[in-house]
């Protein structure tokens, strides 16, 4: 379904990204990184636009129910699509779909919605781990392989 | 709708209006036409729906046809079909209704009947006639007949007559307006008719979808008509809504077509691609591409341009420009997606040219919208994706067609290429503003230098725009791809420039990969520049890039070194770099001294952990740590004491350090606290607020009886966690600055390896005083030099000082006190501290008088002075064993002061050292009476705290004058023993005195010769002289206890009585006496006077005798009362003032001889004895 998934940390800073999928020169790691760092900015703007104190006139499009942790799509390109999802303590959940493979292209939005808030209870579970630091890099390998079975559950 | 009537110029785009179809007496209704069409636009219906559909306000037009049974059965195509059949006419007369008019309209009804058709009107037009308005009883109209013969009780309102609005314009208006409203009315209910027998055959048709004979553009134009009529009713959101289904539709099987098997109508849009016109946004139907629908030979592309184009024209009939400008990109993403995953051929950069096009022309769009209203902020939003894409599609057209910087001339492919492409966008729209989106895109592909000049516009306006919305990464990325174009061009420098900028931003919010790529075009940038500085650095750097393959870092570890060797190596200066970027300093810490203190002239050691991020060995040439002054403002401030006087202990550890005498104890401290010797990686880390332990407590609350109401854990200082965290990181202010590197720590050549590496570092100090370090650096190769931020200065520190020579004076034996009268070994220590004592060095040692010294070998003599040779090489102690002896003065002291001045060629002024001596015993003596004779008893003591006995012999005393003693001790006393732990020695002799001379003051010496036992020492005389004065006897008392008359023993309870006799023995001139008898009141009662004056004749020896009365209380052996007898002095006689006065007697001149008598007493005489005598 995705190919790639970051968690993205208060400070923007990348907490964790796992992605899978075949390299090609265009479509890799790196270039998937890129996208999840320029999503970051589209998911600010819907931030602040869902904040009431800012609201625009285009509230029609802002979130209208602020306790929906799903901001939807974030962006897309030629040959992926982008959605977030930001938990309360703005931790920022990004998923990465590719429009050219056949999951990537046919997925529905509801799927993407049940996968970020897999994601978050994943999430959630690893950093319970009283050895592990809020703000630090998560680098459970049980959590790595659980993402990526989300990642992958779907295709 | 609103927009209608205001927007007269996007309503040309509308074509359709519904029809009418007029039948009877067609030219009575070209006579009405021209007011009808004009009226029924003029106000609005509400059109009532059902499904419960919203009610909506509808604007109608319509256009009329001559009725033509023939078409009535076209009931699925909406536009065409007429929706309302009216028939006209205006008979009045009856006989001709009867005869023709009826039979027509039966006819005519029995026709639409036929088709089902069941909306219809009839009208009647009449001419107003001023007559007939006049009569009471109007006669049936022919109305009336047309309604009785047709009407039932539906559609009875479908008979209308109107008055001739062109005859009688005044009087028609009523009449006019309400068939206008009807026909409105029905027109609309017509349509509501149509349309759910519309969407019922939509949605049987839908249904079929799967069917093999299926046919998808057959169904795009069905549902259109739906489109179009909603369009046509002014709902343009609904019409809308419909394209949005056919294109979710469409897209849907396009999507599963992938996964299933495709249905053949699919395989039309597969046909090769060989327009890409740009789309038009315009609210005009595009024919041409609708035709090619129809005629289902529209490409993918065709298809697609026609439903952008027809949801842009419903947009902008809502005036939405900015939604039309985000549905943009998702369409141009979904086709160039469909395109491929139909695989319809196509010239390569067809789809490229399209979606850069309608990127190009929904700007264009949008800018024209915007700019004539305020809804330009919101396009704006939508505008920065726009040219984002278009950028990139002109960057991807630019690299087909061989138009990049950099590349070579464009082959003939590549000019065909652009012939063929350029043939497939086809020409700009004949009316619009010149230059199009398609005419820049065909200059820009026809040469190089235009397109450049049209990417740079698109990606700087994007970047600015995307700016300007405050999407700062996006703009960051435009920027890193400006960055390689200006690099292909040849403009380096203002790659580099943003570049930098992204670098920084990446590395500020922890975006190392991205980091480490940006860098990786920033270090080819810096070869292009020929900027070997920068080159080396970001070499090393990427080569300690832990995000980057192996082989990139070996590659680039090469590279700096070749870069060092080749470009860095006729340098003078070193290149300056960051630490952290290649190493991480784990630890620092001082090694602790060897002496406990960090002294100068010696070596000081530091050892650093630092874990080398290289991916090979490197051979680190110098490796310093800069050592800077540690200024404490409050050490500074406080002057210490000079001190050349150190108090001494009662021991006499005598304890001076010469040469430091400014070494301060609170500045130890001082320093102390602030100053650490060593700091780990995680000191260097601003802590971590989320591990600090909430002060949590639970809480009990109870209700009013007592009952539990709730637990609740509080947080005491919520602020504290729930803080938020600076989002600001620090952020280096600028490149560092080498510290002053005079002063360091440093080593040399040493080889550091990949990971952590121990090195230590030396320093010699030169100074005294409190340092702290300062900054790290480490040098590479001898060209590049990385330097530490000032991390650790501040916190790591160390005090050197001088440890200069120190004198003491001390004890043998430390436990042992001083004792006058006796040789004490003393040692004179120096410690040189870190200096060098010349061999000529003299310390000489002055004393106190009494007090001796010498040096402990066989030759020395005792003197006041004595002077001592001293060598001693640094950090050496040497020792000198002295003999210090304090001579006995014949006094009575129970301590003896001395001092020893140490007189050092190093130091200014003498040493003070005062010694304190305890003597060796203490005498004491009492003179002792017996009647007249005189005894004197000397009792030693010693009071020395630590065990020391003597051995005394030779004791004497000497008596002046003619006073001689005769000596009472026992003849052999060589064992006469006196010691510290309470052993006395006690002396006796008897004054032997001439009665014939009268006794004066006499003075006595006590001397006797002592010797330590167990020492090897002479034995020494011990002295001790006294006065003895006024020990003649004067006067003797006796008293004695005579029972009361009449009994012969004392008893108790009954009075006795005390003779009191006082004798004068030798001569006085003290005659009046004064007695005082002091009884114990416990045993007696004096009664009546206890004390009286007596006078002595001086001539007579007969003793004065005084009787009291006293009664012993108790019975046994009692004491005598006591008797003080006193000098009493009366009074002056002439002075009135004065009193008389008591004057004690000297103890021995007075001797009471009944002192210790005790006198029998028995108990009182028992009661039985009287009681007969009673009775």
């Amino acid at each position: 379904m995705a190919v790639c998934v970051a968690v993205i940390g208060k400070d923007n800073s990348p907490l964790y990204i796992g992605g899978i999928g075949n390299d090609t020169s265009s479509d890799n790691e790196l270039s998937r990184q890129w996208l999840v760092h320029t999503a970051l900015d589209a998911l600010e703007e819907r931030l602040t636009t869902a904040n009431p104190n800012n609201s625009g006139t285009n509230t029609t499009t802002a979130r209208t129910d602020l306790r929906d942790l799903y901001l939807g799509l974030l962006f897309s390109t030629d040959t992926h699509k982008i959605y977030g999802y930001v938990t309360n303590t703005r931790i920022k959940l990004v998923l990465v779909t590719s429009s050219t493979s056949p999951s990537g292209s046919n997925i529905r939005d509801a799927e993407v919605r049940t996968a970020l808030r897999r994601l978050h209870a994943l999430y959630a579970d690893a950093i319970c781990n009283p050895f592990h630091l809020p703000g630090d890099q998560i680098t459970s390998p049980k959590f790595d392989k659980q993402v990526k079975n989300i990642m992958l559950n779907n295709v | 709708m609103k927009g209608v009537g205001s927007l007269p110029a996007d309503r040309e785009g509308m074509i359709n209006k519904p029809i009418v179809t007029c039948a009877g007496d067609w030219n009575l209704f070209c006579t009405l036409e021209a007011p009808l069409v004009a009226a029924i636009p003029q106000d609005s219906c509400e059109w009532r729906r059902s499904y419960g559909r919203a009610t909506k306000s509808v604007y109608l037009e319509a256009s009329f046809i001559k009725y033509n049974k023939e078409k009535l059965q076209s009931e699925l195509n909406l536009l065409k079909r007429p929706i309302l059949q009216v028939y006209w006419t205006d008979c009045v007369d009856i006989e001709y209704y009867k005869t023709t008019l009826r039979e027509e309209i039966e006819t005519w009804l029995k026709q639409l009947e036929k088709a089902n058709v069941t909306d219809w009107m009839i009208v009647q037009v009449e001419t107003y006639d001023i007559r007939k308005a006049n009569k009471l009883l109007p006669r049936t109209t022919v109305l009336d007949k047309i309604k009785g013969d047709f009407a039932v009780k539906q559609n009875e309102d479908r008979f209308i007559s109107v008055i001739n609005p062109i005859k009688s314009e005044a009087r028609s208006a009523e009449s006019w307006r309400a068939l206008v409203a009807k026909m409105r009315h029905f027109i609309l209910v017509a349509y509501n008719k149509a349309l759910i027998k519309f969407e019922e055959y939509m949605r049987e048709q839908r249904e079929k979808r799967n069917d093999s004979d299926w046919d998808f553009c057959k169904y795009f134009i069905l549902q259109e008509q739906l489109a179009f009529v909603l369009e046509m009713l002014g709902l343009y959101d609904e019409a809308l809504v419909q394209y949005d289904e056919l294109d979710a539709l469409f897209s849907q099987f396009v999507l599963n077509s992938n996964i299933a098997e495709s249905p053949k109508w699919l395989d039309t849009f597969r046909q090769p691609v060989s327009s890409w016109q740009a789309v038009r946004l315009t609210t005009l139907v595009p024919q041409h591409l609708r035709e090619l629908i129809i005629k289902k030979r529209a490409s993918l592309l065709d298809f697609r341009s026609y439903l952008f184009q027809r949801q842009s024209a419903m947009l902008l009939l809502t005036f939405k420009p900015w939604e039309i400008a985000s549905r943009c990109l998702a369409t141009v993403h979904n086709s160039i997606v469909e395109l491929s995953l139909l695989g319809a051929p196509a010239v390569d950069g067809a789809s490229a040219c399209w979606a850069h096009l309608a990127c190009a022309e929904t700007l264009r769009a949008c800018e024209r919208l915007a700019a004539t209203n305020n809804a330009l902020e919101m396009c704006t939003a939508a505008q920065a994706p726009l040219l984002h894409h278009a950028k990139d599609k002109l960057h991807e057209l630019g690299k087909l067609c061989g138009l990049l910087p950099g590349s070579p001339e464009p082959t003939s492919e590549q000019l065909h290429l652009v012939v063929m492409l350029s043939a497939g966008m086809g020409d700009s729209e004949p009316n619009s503003q010149p230059p199009t989106p398609t005419d820049r895109l065909k200059e820009a592909l026809c040469s190089a230098p235009s397109f450049q000049q049209y990417y740079l516009e698109l990606a700087e306006l994007a970047m600015g725009t995307y700016k300007h919305i405050g999407r700062l990464r996006f703009a960051r990325l435009i920027g890193r791809e400006l960055a390689s174009f200006y690099s292909e061009l040849g403009e380096t420098s203002k790659a580099v420039v943003f570049l930098m900028d992204a670098l920084r931003s990446y590395e500020e919010q922890g975006w190392k990969e991205l980091a480490a790529q940006t860098r990786l075009e920033l270090v080819s940038a810096a070869k292009k520049m020929k900027d070997m500085d920068r080159y080396a650095k970001l070499s090393a750097t990427i080569a300690c890039t832990q995000e980057l393959e192996i082989l990139v870092r070996n590659f680039y570890f090469e590279e700096m070194m070749r870069t060092i060797r080749e470009d860095l190596a006729n340098k003078t200066d070193t290149v300056l770099a960051e630490l952290n970027e290649c190493f991480k300093v784990k630890s620092v810490s001082l090694l602790p001294p060897e002496r406990g203190l960090y002294i100068t002239e010696n070596k000081v050691q530091c050892r650093v952990v630092i874990e080398s991020f290289l991916p090979k060995d490197i051979k680190c040439t110098k490796a310093a740590i800069s050592i800077e002054l540690f200024k404490d403002d409050k050490v500074a401030e406080k002057k210490p004491p000079v001190k050349h006087k150190t108090d001494l202990s009662v021991n006499c550890s005598v304890g001076i350090q010469t040469g430091s005498p400014k070494r301060n104890v609170d500045k130890i401290e001082d320093a102390i606290n602030s100053l650490v010797c060593s700091l780990r990686l995680d000191d260097l880390k601003p802590n971590n607020p989320l591990l600090n332990p909430l002060h949590i407590t639970s809480q009990l609350h109870y209700k009013e009886d007592k009952s539990l109401q709730k637990v609740t854990v509080e947080c005491h200082n919520p602020k504290m966690p729930l803080r938020r965290s600076d989002s600001s990181k620090y952020r280096k202010p600028s490149a560092t600055i080498r510290n002053n590197y005079q002063n360091c720590f440093s080593s040399e050549d040493i080889l550091l390896k990949p990971g952590s590496n121990d090195l230590i570092l030396d320093f010699t100090a030169t100074e005294k005083g409190a340092f702290k370090l300062g900054q790290i650096s480490i040098t590479v190769e001898g060209k590049l030099e990385f330097l530490s931020n000032a991390l650790i200065g501040g916190k790591v520190g160390f005090e050197v000082v001088t440890q200069g020579v120190n004198v003491y004076l001390n004890k043998v034996e430390p436990k042992k006190d001083l004792v006058a009268g006796l040789e004490h070994a003393m040692e004179l220590v120096v410690t040189c501290g870190s200096t060098r004592i010349e061999e000529d060095s003299k310390i000489s040692l002055k004393t106190t008088s009494g007090l001796l010294i010498r040096l402990s070998d066989e030759f020395s003599i005792m003197s006041r002075e004595v002077s001592v040779r001293v060598a001693c090489e640094p950090f050496d102690t040497a020792t000198i064993p002295l003999t210090l002896f304090a001579s006995l003065q014949p006094r009575r002291e129970r301590s003896v002061e001395h001092v020893v001045w140490i007189t050092c060629p190093w130091l200014e002024s003498a040493m003070e050292v005062p010694l304190h001596f305890s003597p060796p015993m203490i005498a004491s003596w009492r003179l002792l009476t017996s009647n007249t004779r005189k005894f004197v008893h000397v009792t030693l003591k010693s009071t020395v705290a630590h065990y020391v006995q003597f051995a005394l012999t030779d004791a004497g005393l000497q008596c002046d004058g003619n006073n001689t003693v005769s000596d009472l001790n026992p003849k052999k006393s060589d064992h006469m023993m006196v010691a510290s732990d309470g052993t006395t020695a006690s002396f006796m002799w008897e004054l032997l005195k001439d009665p014939l001379v009268k006794a004066g003051p006499m003075k006595s010496i006590f001397s006797v010769q002592y010797q330590a036992t167990g020492g090897e020492e002479p034995a020494r005389p011990f002295v001790c002289p006294f006065d003895i004065q006024d020990y003649t006897t004067l006067f003797v008392i006796r008293t004695r206890l005579e029972p009361c008359k009449g009994s012969d023993f004392c008893r108790a309870s009954q009075m006795c009585c005390l003779q009191l006799n006082v004798q004068r023995v030798n001569e006085t001139e003290h005659t009046s006496l004064m007695y005082e008898v002091l009884a114990d009141q416990t045993m007696w009662a004096v009664l009546g006077r206890t004390a009286g004056v007596i006078t002595t004749e001086s001539a007579s020896a007969d003793p004065q005798c005084v009787a009291l009365d006293v009664m012993p209380l108790v019975a046994g052996y009692l004491p005598l009362p006591t008797v003080r007898l006193s000098k009493y002095i009366a009074a002056n006689a002439k002075d009135s003032s004065s009193h008389p006065r008591l004057e004690p007697f000297s103890p021995g001149q007075i001797y009471h001889a009944g002192k210790a008598k005790q006198v029998h007493v028995l108990p009182p005489m028992p009661k039985e004895h009287l009681e007969p005598t009673a009775n």
